[in-house]
């Protein structure tokens, strides 16, 4: 199934992608919450990828094998641990005694360009994915 | 007293070993086995794709491009496939062809 193989690397990174679009969703949805479950404002999420496996076994597994895998994987979500939004809102239930309440440190604008980053990352994955299709589709037609 | 039990010589082995690859190696590379890869290579990837299928269905995945990637790999073993059949049936017609 080797020669079906590569289309793997592309799914990978599809997946990669979509989670981290799931995280994005996430941190839009939280863009007011002052309550979490550890206590205090919503903290901005951030995905970290890393390549699957390192180039030493990759290399070793080529001799091999003949077979080449690879990809990307999700490694860890990261929370930004930059300051909160001081908003003045003497009404809130959460404001301390100045009137001032922490609001999670969200910038939306970060995240729609996070947004428009991860859904062309992810177009990108499935026009590799095609190309590598039609390649094959295309080694099917020799001597036609 | 303990007493050593007579080992097998390696080199021997060895040969051995390396003969019974020449002979896999020769039934790897016959056509029969090339064509049995190719339909198990699509068995399985239209068995992959039912399963797929079915658990999209029922919810228990959300999956979507891996479903498709799947689905695109199904068919390209089975266009594999019908390659082979078309060359193996080509040359058989050949062979029927030659003048006696």
């Amino acid at each position: 199934m080797s020669f079906l193989q590569s289309l793997n690397i592309s799914g990978s990174g599809l997946t990669a992608q979509r989670f981290r679009m799931d995280v994005i969703s996430e941190n839009i949805a939280n863009i007011d919450s002052t309550r979490t479950e550890s206590g205090g404002p919503y903290r901005r999420k951030m995905v970290v990828l890393s390549s699957t496996g390192d180039f030493k076994n990759l290399l070793v597994k080529n001799l091999t094998d003949h077979e080449v895998e690879g990809g990307v994987e999700v490694s860890e979500i990261v929370e930004d641990q930059s300051d909160f939004k001081l908003v003045y809102d003497p009404e809130h239930p959460d404001a301390d005694e100045n009137g001032y309440v922490n609001m999670p440190n969200v910038d939306s604008l970060k995240e729609t360009v996070d947004m428009m980053e991860a859904y062309r990352a992810y177009q990108a994955n499935i026009t590799a994915l095609n190309t590598t299709k039609q390649m094959a589709v295309k080694a099917l037609e020799i001597g036609r | 007293m303990y007493i050593e039990p007579i080992q097998q010589l390696q080199g021997i082995n060895e040969l051995n070993k390396t003969s019974d690859k020449t002979s896999d190696k020769e039934n790897e590379l016959s056509f029969k086995n090339i064509f049995n890869d190719a339909l198990n290579n699509y068995i399985g990837a239209e068995e992959k794709v039912d399963e797929d299928i079915y658990k999209l269905s029922i919810g228990e995945s959300d999956d979507l491009h891996n479903l498709m990637i799947n689905t695109q790999k199904s068919e390209m073993s089975l266009d594999l496939f019908l390659q082979l059949r078309n060359k193996a049936l080509d040359a058989y017609n050949e062979i029927m062809r030659l003048s006696v």
